[in-house]
Order: structure tokens, then C-alpha cells, then sequence
């Protein structure tokens, strides 16, 4: 939704003890004239993705609801024709069509205070995906703003909330609204599917100017500045809400944002990052088991990935038996969940298949298509089996306990047991050092690649690359030096080319393997054969390309530009070292 | 961004209030709505309980001079703003006269509100001239009420004839019939015989009806303050008509 520079602005207030609603409203009729409307009461359910995206871009979607009470409408309903009270009657009802439907609205506002609205005139709510918003329907408008914001994730009712409003509408001397009052009182009742016992919120008194009325609102909000019993609020409903819930509940990102100190123990700042990417698997758990969108098991898996990087950094820092124990068990984690996301990608990017097609073509994949989502639901059972299993259960335990005894200080007590193998080392020094091998392991294997290396060369590589980025990302608060952002950047090119090389083998691969129990499962004709075929040229021809990039790229990425940002960053801590 | 203009060469055929009451509906429907009330009677911006006027002049707002998104008021209604009328529209051809592509000017005007708002809806007056020109070249539609008289045969033949002569597009023509009263054997007549000479007309005809003069008391569209009314529902047929005849989606652009 275009923003007008001549949008008004939208004033948002806390009504602070000993303030009441009556005296506020009373002092404003003395000033002005107005209308004071009670506005039914209205639920309000805000749907967004998993990881907020809606609100990290300024938007908020809800689905709005007038709350009735049903026990009551019933009664008045039935009174006249039916004395059994209402609520025997309720049963008797349902189905019957006397309860009358309720229409909803849904609301999208997006910086500012602008709203859309629509009504829906059916009880299917909002789509689960923005690409299901049926195009030629009243929401439809909505599809094209929201797709670029959620694209593949899920939308879900997250925070749903009662509200009680009272509109004042200030007039001028035509009777004409010129500034809109809104005092409202809002109980927080559901989260995430999960009924709270009702939790009221701050009372807030929203200010919204009307286009063309601007001196009108600022002596309007000049007064209530000035109030003492109004305080003015930055904060949207939502993050208020947000106040009131627990860690787990609140807001979610997997975005990593460590602020360690070079000086710190190298041991608690492992801990603290595994503690982290833990929270990340626990709160995607539930989204992996249901299937709700891909993104669950990406940011899942991330977290699987991280987690074994970090096991790997911890050597001589986490006892060697235990270390050895837990990357075995990720492995094993990470291993489960390997076909079912591979799975996803492929219907994800199945529309690259069709596109790499000529038109008369692409119909001959459909029986792919079928394939997969078959496979992937087969395999999306497994996995949820496996999430649900005592092996998974057990292990997130005995990860969640080794991490609380690791984290603990001397002044806890002796850990007797998964004693450290040595005294804890400055985080700056461990970083240090893995940061020196790891770049010299990928230098040196870097180099060693040319046009005739095997594909395992630049496997191999990725992953230390992967380590690389890492350790990069984990402990980038210790290096301030200019050239980190540069240095991760650079990493990441590297990591993408090397990515698609090797996807594109792997898919290539994975096709042919596909076409092979297509063929043992039933009958697959001959054109979808064949199109899988086209479809492996192309990839192979693209994994070809992709190495011709790597090596082209190589030379600059390993050149005096990286290795200079790499130097400052090691010589820091041999500098204090030396120091 | 798609502008429907509401017009007739003759005054008091339902021009207003057609204007008026479809962009109530449009903007009820989640369309974001500028009614431009370019009739210096200023009836719609009255409806609206706005003041009649502008920052300065109808030659400062041609010229440039000023911002017409400045002058852009919002009505006591979600998704419809207002441009409010003003006295010096009346000298508005006499300023469109000077402008170099003189009946480009209003497009040149509106342009910038694209992305803004999703329809424009101008409420015309009632007369053919420059400032009617630039209308009609600006539009993507052209709603013409007619009262089923005699009068307005020749009012929509002037109109053709003017459109053909300067190679507008007739498709652009929405004809229908306003304050129509079934129980008169003319209107009756010419409503069945008029259509058949000229196409396009919409099958929705507005009856006549008091509610739409209560309008000006109650100082609403009648699709808010009686929405259930005969006139109101008559409205709402015309809307349904019109969204499919520009193909406007429902409730956006």
C-alpha cells in the first residue's frame, strides 16, 4: 500500500494511574464537540509467519471478529417459540442455523496508520499460504503484498486478542470528523493456539489525524502530551503483548547475535551458543512434526548444522568421550533429516524444472511431481516418527543437561562428572586459532582444485568453507575490526557457488536415482523419461558452469584482499598474546 | 489506477448522487477512493460535510502552483478521501485555455496519485466545454445518468456526436437511468427504446426516491445512513455493474 507524504500520523498513548476512561472522555467533551460511540466488543486474531515477518516489515494482519455472546443470542432467539433454557438448547441448535453466522473482517496495516479492510463473507478464514489467496476475491488484493513478505511460509494465528473500544470522533463546525480518538481495552487471550486465562493489557488511547485535518490534531496531541495521565507509547499492541510473554513464547529468529567478550571463558561462550541453537530446534520441533511449512525443518536443520560446527570447535574445551558421544548423535539427527528436506527442495524448485523445459515438454513431468509428494509424505511420517521417539527425546535431554554442567563455574562446585579436559582458554584465543587452520585448510584446498578435480574436492571444501562461516558468524562481536562484514561476505559468495555446484550434481543424481524407482514403482511413460533426461543435461551442463565460476572466483577470494582482513583479525589475539 | 467520472450535459439527472454513493461503496469494499468534486455547486464535497475550497486558486492548482495532494481531505469514511470543490472551478476552462496541451492537463494533474489510490471517481459538471474534454480524455469510464426523457435523448446524442467529432472512444460511455419513475408510460418507454439505439447501457436503472434528496439532510450517501433502502440497493446493483465492467477486482486494484 503506496504511503502518501500527506498520510496522517497515528498517536499512540497509555492511560497511566490514577487516569480513568470517564474522566479522560468528560475533560475532552469540555473542549470539544464530539461523538462517543461504544464499539462492540471485537476479537481480534493477528496471523503472521513463525519468524514474524509480517512484523519485522512493519505490517500487521488480523482477522476481526465482533464476540458474541452465543448463550444469550440463543435464549432471545428461542424465548418466544421455545421456553428450555438456552443453554439445553445449544445442542439442540447446532446444525440448525439459528445461531446466525459471523462475518469477519481482515485488516492489513502496514507503517502507518492507513488500514485496509475487507470483509470476508464466508467462515473459511485466511489461507494458510499467500500464494492460496484466491486472486479474484476481496482478499485477493492482499495476495500480491504479502507473497513478497512470507513467500513459502506458513500464515498462523499467533496472538489473538479482545478488545473493548470506545471512538470519540472530534468535530469541527460542520459536524464533520477531524480527529478520531480510540480508547481501548484489550485482553490477551490466546497464543499460538493455546488459550491464556485472560491477561489484560495497558488501557491505549490511539490518536488518528483525518487527511487534510493537521492543526486539528496537533492541538490534540499537543493536550494530551501534556496530560497527566497519559503517557505516550511507541509500542504496537503486538510488542506489548510480547512484554508479557515468556522467552519461549516471544519473538522468534534464528538469526544469530552473539555479544561475547574477547576476553571471555571459551567454554561458557560454547555453551552459550549450543544453549541457543537448542532453543532454535525446540521451537521449530512442533512446525517439523506437523509439516506446516519447509522453513521449520530449514532453520531445524541450520540449527543441527551449527550445532556440530560448534561440537567441532569445542575440541579440548567439552570432554572428549562427551563431544565424541554428541557429534555422533547430531550426526545421527542430521541424518534423518536429510530426505525429507531433500524432498522439499525438489517440490519447492519444481517450477525451475518446468521453466528449464520447453512448453510441449512440460506436462511429461507431472508424474514426477506425483513421485515426490508421494515420497515426501512418506518420508515426512518418518521423520515425525523419529521427532517423537525416545532416541530423539533422550538426546535433547542428555544435550540440555551435558550444556547446563559445561556451563556451570567453579563456584557452582566441582563438576565431577564430563570434567572439562582443560582450564577454560579466552574465547579470542580459541576463535584465534580456529580461524588460522581453517582458512589455511581452505586456502590450501582451494588452490589444489582445477578444471580435472574430482567433485568430492570441492565437497570437501564446502564444508570447511561452512565451518568457516561458522565460527565467522559465532564470534564476530570479538573482532571489530572494518574488514569482518567484508570478510563473512566473501565467504558466503564462495559458499554459493560451491552450493549450487554441488546441488546441481546432487540433483542430477538424485534424478536419475528418481527415474529408476519410477520405473520400479509402476508405469512411467516414456516422455517423463525423457524429460527427467533434459532436465540432468541441463544440470550437469550448469554443475560445469558453476566449476568454470569457482575457479575464476577462487583467485580473488584467496587473494591479498582476504588474506589481509584474516591476518588483522588472527594478529589480534597474537598481538595480545605477545602483549 | 482507474478514474470513473460521472457526467451529463444536463444538471439535476442523479450525477451527484451516483458519484457520491459508489464511492462510498467502492471504498467499503477495501478500495482505496479520491472523489474529485469538480462541480463548483459543490454538492458532493457538501455530502461530505467539507468545506468548499482549496489552497488558493483553480489556476494555481493547473499551473502547478500548489499540490493537489494538499488539497486532499479525508471523509468520515475508511478508504475515501475527497478533493473538495471550489468557486473558481467555474473559471477552470478559461485556465485549461492557456495550458500547452490544454485537454491533457487533468491526466497530467492525477498522474502522480497512481500507486495512491486504487479509483478516482470525479463528479463533473454540467456543461461541455475544455474542462469536459480533459474529463473524457482522463477517464477510463464515463457513467452518464439519464432521466428517461425526452431531453435526454438529445443530451446523449450531443454526447456521441461530440465524442465521434473529436475520436474519443465511444466504449468508454456507461449510460443508465436515474429517477426513474416506473409508473410514468414515458419513462417506461423510453427506457425500453433508448437502449436499443445506443448500446452500452447498464441493465441497473436508480428509481426515483426520497431518500436520495434525504441525502442532503442527513449530509451521508444513502448506502450509509439507509442501506437498506430501495435506492441504496439500486446503488449497489450499479456498483456490481460497474466493477464488472472495468473489471475492477473487488476490494482492490
Amino acid at each position: 500500500m503506496a504511503r502518501s507524504a500527506t498520510t496522517p500520523r497515528q498517536y499512540s498513548f497509555q492511560l497511566v494511574p490514577p487516569g480513568s476512561i470517564e474522566a479522560l472522555v468528560t475533560e475532552l467533551a469540555e473542549r470539544a464537540e464530539l461523538i462517543d460511540l461504544i464499539e462492540p466488543t471485537m476479537q481480534r486474531c493477528y496471523h503472521d509467519s513463525f519468524d514474524w515477518r509480517l512484523l519485522r516489515a512493519g505490517g500487521q494482519l488480523w482477522l476481526e471478529r465482533e464476540e458474541v455472546d452465543e448463550a444469550a443470542m440463543l435464549s432471545d432467539r428461542l424465548s418466544s417459540s421455545d421456553p428450555t433454557p438456552a443453554a439445553a438448547t445449544a445442542d439442540l441448535v447446532q446444525g440448525q442455523g439459528l445461531v446466525p453466522e459471523r462475518s469477519a473482517t481482515l485488516v492489513w496495516q502496514q507503517d502507518g496508520p492507513q488500514r485496509r479492510r475487507i470483509r470476508l463473507s464466508d467462515q473459511t478464514g485466511i489461507p494458510r499460504f499467500a500464494s492460496s489467496f484466491p486472486v479474484d476475491s476481496p482478499a485477493g488484493v492482499l495476495r500480491d503484498l504479502l507473497l513478497p513478505l512470507l513467500d513459502i511460509r506458513a500464515l498462523l494465528p499467533r496472538l489473538c486478542i479482545r478488545s473493548q473500544a470506545r471512538l470519540l470522533r472530534l468535530l469541527d463546525d460542520e459536524r464533520k470528523t477531524v480527529v478520531r480518538l480510540r480508547i481501548e481495552q484489550n485482553q490477551l487471550l490466546r497464543v499460538d493456539g493455546r488459550d491464556l486465562d485472560p491477561l489484560p493489557l495497558a488501557t491505549r488511547v490511539e490518536l488518528q489525524g483525518v487527511r487534510g485535518y493537521r492543526d486539528e490534531l496537533a492541538r490534540v496531541v499537543a493536550w494530551c502530551l501534556q496530560h497527566p495521565a497519559l503517557r505516550e507509547s511507541g509500542q504496537s499492541l503486538v510488542h506489548e503483548a510480547f512484554a508479557h510473554l515468556g522467552a519461549d513464547e516471544g519473538f522468534y529468529s534464528p538469526r544469530l547475535n552473539f555479544q561475547f567478550a574477547a576476553d571471555q571463558s571459551d567454554r561458557t561462550a560454547l555453551v552459550e551458543v549450543c544453549q541457543f541453537l537448542q532453543g532454535v530446534m525446540r521451537r521449530n520441533l512442533q512446525g517439523v512434526i506437523e509439516d506446516i511449512d519447509s522453513e521449520f525443518l530449514h532453520d531445524f536443520r541450520v540449527a543441527v548444522r551449527r550445532t556440530r560446527a560448534a561440537l567441532g570447535f569445542a575440541a579440548g574445551v567439552f570432554p572428549k568421550k562427551s563431544r565424541r558421544h554428541f557429534r555422533e548423535r547430531f550426526a545421527w539427527l542430521g541424518g534423518i533429516t536429510g530426505p525429507t528436506r531433500d524432498l522439499d527442495v525438489y517440490l519447492l524448485h519444481f517450477q525451475d524444472y518446468l521453466d528449464t523445459l520447453r512448453p510441449e515438454f512440460r506436462d511429461d513431468l507431472e508424474p514426477l511431481r506425483d513421485f515426490l509428494e508421494r515420497h515426501q509424505r512418506e518420508e515426512q511420517e518418518r521423520l515425525a516418527r523419529e521427532l517423537k521417539s525416545r532416541e530423539f527425546i533422550n538426546l535433547m535431554e542428555q544435550w540440555d543437561a551435558f550444556l547446563q554442567r559445561q556451563g556451570a563455574t567453579e563456584s557452582d562446585g566441582p563438576i565431577s562428572v564430563d570434567a572439562p579436559q582443560r582450564e577454560s582458554e579466552t574465547l579470542e584465543t580459541l576463535a584465534g586459532h580456529h580461524l588460522q587452520q581453517l582458512w589455511q585448510q581452505v586456502l590450501d584446498d582451494g588452490r589444489a582444485i582445477d578444471a580435472e578435480s574430482p567433485s568430492e574436492a570441492l565437497h570437501d571444501l564446502r564444508k570447511r568453507c561452512k565451518r568457516l562461516r561458522y565460527l565467522l558468524e559465532f564470534f564476530a562481536s570479538i573482532w571489530t575490526d572494518d574488514g569482518l562484514p567484508g570478510l563473512i561476505h566473501a565467504v558466503k559468495q564462495l559458499l554459493d557457488i560451491l552450493g549450487a555446484f554441488q546441488d546441481f550434481e546432487v540433483q542430477a543424481d538424485k534424478l536419475r536415482e528418481f527415474a529408476r524407482q519410477m520405473v520400479t514403482e509402476g508405469q512411467t511413460p516414456a516422455e517423463t523419461l525423457l524429460a527427467m533426461g533434459m532436465l540432468v543435461d541441463d544440470l550437469l551442463r550448469r554443475q560445469q558452469q558453476k566449476r568454470d565460476t569457482f575457479l575464476r572466483h577462487f583467485a580473488d577470494f584467496a587473494g591479498p584482499g582476504n588474506r589481509a582482513r584474516v591476518a588483522v583479525l588472527v594478529g589480534t589475539a597474537d598481538a595480545r598474546e605477545t602483549g | 489506477m482507474r478514474i470513473l467520472s460521472v457526467y451529463n450535459l444536463k444538471g439535476g439527472v442523479g450525477k451527484t448522487s451516483t458519484a457520491v454513493n459508489l464511492a462510498h461503496l467502492a471504498a467499503s469494499q477495501g478500495l482505496r477512493v479520491l472523489l474529485w468534486d469538480l462541480d463548483p455547486q459543490a454538492a458532493a464535497t457538501f455530502y461530505f460535510r467539507i468545506k468548499p475550497r482549496i489552497q488558493g486558486s483553480s489556476k494555481k492548482l493547473i499551473r502547478g502552483k500548489i499540490d493537489l495532494e494538499d488539497q486532499i481531505k479525508g471523509t468520515d469514511y475508511e478508504n475515501l478521501d475527497l478533493l473538495p470543490a471550489d468557486f473558481s472551478y467555474r473559471k477552470m476552462d478559461l485556465v485549461l485555455g492557456d495550458e500547452k496541451k490544454p485537454t491533457q492537463a487533468l491526466m497530467r494533474l492525477l498522474s502522480p496519485l497512481e500507486g495512491e489510490f486504487d479509483l478516482i471517481l470525479i463528479d463533473c459538471p454540467p456543461s461541455i466545454s475544455l474542462l469536459s474534454e480533459n474529463i473524457f480524455r482522463a477517464s477510463t469510464a464515463l457513467l452518464v445518468p439519464l432521466l428517461p426523457s425526452t431531453l435526454s435523448v438529445r443530451t446523449l446524442e450531443q454526447l456521441v456526436h461530440f465524442f465521434d467529432e473529436n475520436q474519443i472512444s465511444r466504449s468508454l460511455l456507461m449510460p443508465f437511468f436515474s429517477m426513474a419513475d416506473r409508473r410514468k408510460s414515458m419513462h417506461v418507454q423510453t427506457m425500453r427504446e433508448l437502449p436499443r439505439e445506443y448500446g452500452g447501457f447498464l441493465d441497473t436503472w436508480i428509481p426515483y426516491a426520497s431518500d436520495v434528496e434525504r441525502m442532503g439532510v442527513y449530509r451521508e450517501p444513502v448506502t450509509a445512513f439507509a442501506p437498506g433502502s430501495t435506492a441504496a440497493r439500486a446503488y449497489r446493483r450499479l456498483w456490481g455493474e460497474v466493477v464488472q465492467r472495468m473489471r475492477l477486482p473487488r476490494g482492490g486494484a
